[in-house]
């Protein structure tokens, strides 16, 4: 017999973690805000087995983990297997999408659960990150001054890749190859959203 | 007489059954303003109209048993759910008009007197009207007391029409009040509704009236309605409660992008209304605002908050 008790606290904690609120996870998820909202606060004694195992599933456990004692003690991602390369449209939910990705490298890299993969798509950060370059980035990390993030904006469909300069108060959003199109430097404004920091690019070359 | 609205409400097909021709001619020139969809059968035809007629919502409004729930294989519960949806939905069905709500038929017919036909309809859920002469009072009141007619109005009364345009407008909300009352009872079963509470009935009632509502199809559970006025103009006649309020800020209480609409709506300066079938978490929270509408108020039972809102279907 499943016991639910854990739920709304765990998934409190849950969205915490993943800077979501109930209203994002409803959207990415596809359950009802106030569904959520319900088991959030424990107000939903027999939820259905199919939410569960959505939120299960988004958040890589399994239901005993979602609802019991032991959530987070699993590594969520095995990276034994190697790490999933997700796409520029996804980075805001890297965390799922990485799971459901079957676009997998091999990966003797890193253990840690917060790197997820992208391949760069454009010339924008030439010549230091040429086409096709992998990006392992922890998508729990915030930048510094001087690191290269995943940026994505709330009105744009797919994430960027940047420098970031800090001077002062203000973010610099800065593209290594200012020739390239669409490349400029812009502020970091209130609809970005950082989804990660670069730890390490690799180049495939056959 | 119910002290309920029904959960929809739109014209409906009086059926008439009398063995003068002179008199249905009359009334079929009389009563079209007060009803477009009129049926005519006569004594000799009354069975088989019967034999062939269904009613054109009979499967869109009932409850669905969930079978799915683990609860319904025991014999102590019996899980149901009404899509309310489903009712809105009938606004787009184009033969809904034909559905009889009101049968008026004369007593005094040659072979069988409308008392006995009405009397083997006892078990519809239509409203019937007998139509008396002097001499049947006494039948007609009996028939009145034991619920086999709803009203009898005698013949020659000089203001025949205008009472039975009366009555037929009664009994036709009755009828849906009837044949809506346990899916109201479902509804009801954590909350009271709006539709039940007698000051909102008659203000609801008074406002249908003053725009010249024709029809109109709950949409929620609060009690908000599609009202459809008689230029075929749509409005949403939008309710919330001081609950239905409280549940938006608090499931939305952990989102701080939107803490000047929860001021808003915690101030009940305004209400939400994402549409019909719409919640506001599919919709891009920067045009949230445009989905904030001032509220009326009405004090019944509890305080309710309403707007009407114009929109095009």
């Amino acid at each position: 017999m499943i016991n639910i008790m854990k739920i709304g606290k765990n998934l409190k904690e849950l969205m915490h973690k993943h800077g979501l609120n109930t209203m994002e996870l409803s959207r990415k998820t596809g359950i009802g805000q106030p569904v959520i909202y319900r088991l959030a606060t424990d107000e939903t004694d027999n939820p259905k087995i199919t939410t569960l195992l959505t939120l299960a599933n988004f958040f890589g456990l399994t239901v005993n983990q979602l609802v019991g004692d032991r959530t987070f003690d699993k590594k969520v991602f095995s990276t034994n297997s190697g790490i999933n390369i997700i796409s520029w449209e996804s980075t805001e939910n890297w965390f799922k999408e990485k799971k459901l990705s079957n676009k997998k490298i091999s990966d003797n890299v890193t253990n840690n659960e917060n790197i997820y993969v992208l391949q760069i798509e454009d010339c924008s950060m030439e010549p230091l990150f040429v086409k096709d370059t992998l990006l392992f980035i922890d998508g729990s990390m915030t930048p510094s001054h001087k690191s290269y993030a995943v940026i994505k904006n709330r009105y744009e469909k797919k994430a960027i890749f940047r420098q970031v300069i800090i001077e002062r108060a203000t973010q610099y959003l800065v593209p290594l190859n200012l020739n390239a199109n669409n490349s400029s430097v812009r502020e970091f404004s209130r609809n970005d959203k950082y989804c990660g920091v670069l730890v390490q690019s690799r180049r495939i070359f056959v | 007489m119910h002290n309920s609205l029904p959960l929809f409400y739109y014209p409906t097909t009086i059926l008439w059954i009398d063995d003068d021709p002179l008199f249905l001619e009359t009334v079929k020139v009389s009563m079209h303003n007060l009803s477009e969809h009129q049926k005519f059968c006569t004594h000799e035809n009354w069975e088989n109209f019967f034999t062939d007629y269904r009613s054109p919502i009979a499967s869109y409004i009932k409850l669905h048993a969930q079978k799915g729930e683990e609860d319904y294989s025991t014999i102590t519960h019996s899980p149901v759910d009404f899509d309310i949806t489903k009712i809105a939905s009938l606004h787009n069905i184009q033969n809904k008009y034909n559905e009889i709500t009101t049968i008026i038929c004369d007593y005094n017919m040659p072979e069988i007197n409308g008392l006995d036909i009405l009397s083997q309809l006892t078990a519809f859920p239509y409203k019937k009207i007998l139509l008396t002469g002097i001499m049947e009072d006494n039948n007609a009141i009996a028939a009145f007391n034991a619920k086999t007619i709803n009203r009898f109005i005698r013949k020659e009364n000089s203001n025949l029409i205008n009472e039975l345009k009366y009555y037929i407008k009664t009994l036709s909300r009755e009828y849906f009040c009837d044949i809506t009352a346990p899916i109201l009872a479902h509804l009801e079963a954590d909350h009271s509704m709006a539709l039940s509470d007698q000051k909102f009935v008659k203000f609801f009632d008074q406002w249908c009236y003053k725009n010249k509502i024709k029809e109109f199809y709950l949409i929620d559970k609060y009690g908000s309605y599609l009202t459809i006025d008689d230029s075929k103009n749509a409005y949403y006649f939008v309710v919330n409660t001081e609950e239905s309020l409280n549940e938006f800020t608090a499931v939305n209480s952990d989102n701080h992008d939107m803490n000047y609409i929860l001021n808003q709506v915690s101030q009940r300066k305004k209400i939400p209304f994402f549409g019909y079938n719409k919640e506001s978490w599919p919709i891009d929270m920067v045009s949230h605002e445009k989905y904030l509408y001032t509220p009326n108020i009405i004090e019944g039972r509890e305080r309710y908050y309403w707007t009407a809102i114009n929109i095009a279907l």
